[in-house]
């Protein structure tokens, strides 16, 4: 073998040797990123920001079977009936394929609404939330901590007739 | 090389001689560098998730179609151009392990299309090293681009997708509802047609084979390669079809097709399905005994 094939073959050795490390630390190009993992942590936030606005956890509603699609209840003490006292707020996939699952379970008599960075949407903003997703990831990459890599956006169902509490939430807080 | 009259080389000439690193083997290095750097995470993930005996069962999460083109393509590219390497050479090899230091695999896979796409730009003639590139590129778009297009089109995929599945069904039983992505039927079963399920997934890696076995055989692509890429993307679609339509019958038989087994069997009988198009596309090279990768004549 020429020295050339040699040093190439000692050169690749090395490369791969600082190179693969750091790719393993982080696990497969889906851990800690995949919309499972994305939904728990979402939900977490959800729960948190929702207590601050006086609503409790009150029950879960699946999507789909498995219930790795679902919604997640909310009530807040009001006089029965009055607007906003409930919503169902879940994490759903950013490529907008629990949408059909939505509407269909909650399109009849109330209004979905889909929240990304704080705005309010009225469908899954699918190009912003992917867009805004691979950009939070990039800037880990760097250490930074800012942008999101969440694999998942908010969706929120309220009453047609009630109307309003949605946007009225400061889901900048989330 | 010679120098003057002697025809033997010079004691430095031929020093510089035993440096020089030919253009394909150099190539092949970068090419593996990118893909051990790519594919790594998968192989530790499922070494975390499985074990290693398991994982290895599992070709560490792998899959054949991908062990099959890097094979290919590394090998194409070792028996690619002898030539010495370029100053253009050099500073992409330079720009490509800078990008390899990113920490994550897709990076990773998008520096190896654009190595592939360089390799491609630059050989104008139809080579080894340009088939190995071919090949490399396709593997890329599968890997990286395939992913980006199926997560920014998954609503109108899915939707096209449950309505053929619907469609079908409701050729083989009443009642049948489509609703977007959600496919239900009269006795309360539904379906609901996501990203992972897409026909798309198999038909970028029913691509890759065909483009591997292909280029092996001959780098140089003739008309005819179209129909045969075309009947590989029909019969994709129609194992996946068939899979997705079946899953409609009940819960027995979509959780026996939803399993990990059923996936698997999907996975090879596509990549059989896959590679066996592909080589009835180049058979009449390989029986004429055209040079080729896939064992016949040289």
């Amino acid at each position: 073998m020429k020295l050339g094939s040699l040093a190439l073959a000692a050169g690749l050795v090395a490369v791969v040797a600082v190179t693969v490390p750091p790719k393993l630390a982080r696990g497969g190009p889906e851990a800690g990123e995949g919309y499972a993992n994305s939904r728990s942590r979402l939900e977490g936030r959800i729960d948190a920001f929702l207590a601050a606005q006086g609503y409790q956890r009150a029950g879960l509603i699946a999507l789909s079977g498995d219930a790795h699609y679902r919604v997640l209840e909310y009530a807040r003490p009001a006089p029965a009936g009055a607007c906003g006292d409930t919503l169902r707020v879940g994490a759903v996939p950013i490529n907008g394929e629990a949408t059909a699952m939505l509407d269909s379970q909650f399109a009849d008599g109330g209004r979905i609404s889909y929240v990304l960075s704080g705005r309010v949407h009225d469908a899954p903003p699918v190009f912003e939330a992917y867009v805004s997703e691979k950009f939070g990831r990039f800037l880990r990459l760097f250490g930074a901590q800012s942008g999101t890599t969440l694999n998942a956006l908010v969706a929120v169902v309220e009453d047609e007739a009630c109307a309003g509490t949605v946007a009225r939430l400061p889901w900048k807080e989330l | 090389m010679s120098i003057g009259t002697d025809a033997s080389p010079s004691p430095s000439l031929a020093l510089r001689g035993a440096w020089t690193v030919p253009r394909g083997q150099f190539m092949a290095a970068l090419y593996l560098v990118g893909l051990i750097n790519g594919l790594a995470p998968d192989v530790g993930a499922a070494i975390t998730k499985y074990g290693v005996a398991m994982a290895a069962a599992n070709l560490f999460g792998v899959t054949v179609i991908e062990l099959l083109a890097s094979a290919l393509a590394l090998r194409l590219a070792l028996r690619g151009s002898s030539a010495p390497l370029s100053r253009a050479d050099l500073g992409m090899g330079a720009l490509f392990l800078v990008l390899m230091a990113a920490p994550s695999p897709q990076v990773s896979w998008m520096a190896i299309g654009l190595l592939a796409s360089f390799d491609v730009l630059r050989n104008r003639t139809a080579d080894w090293s340009r088939a190995a590139a071919t090949v490399m590129l396709a593997l890329s778009v599968h890997e990286v681009w395939g992913r980006v297009a199926v997560n920014l089109l998954a609503m109108p995929l899915t939707n096209l997708e449950a309505a053929a599945v619907a469609f079908t069904l409701g050729l083989l039983r009443d009642g049948v509802t489509l609703n977007g992505n959600l496919v239900d039927t009269p006795d309360g079963f539904g379906l609901a047609i996501v990203a992972g399920c897409l026909s798309m997934h198999y038909i970028t890696a029913g691509l890759v084979c065909w483009v591997a076995i292909t280029q092996a055989a001959r780098p140089a692509w003739k008309a005819r390669d179209l129909a045969t890429a075309a009947l590989v993307v029909l019969a994709m679609f129609a194992l996946n079809h068939a899979r997705l339509v079946g899953m409609g019958f009940g819960p027995d038989a979509y959780h026996a097709l939803h399993s990990d087994l059923g996936a698997q069997v999907l996975g090879l009988v596509t990549l059989a399905a896959a590679a066996l198009i592909a080589m009835r596309g180049v058979r009449d090279e390989t029986a004429n005994g055209t040079a080729n990768e896939l064992g016949g004549a040289r």
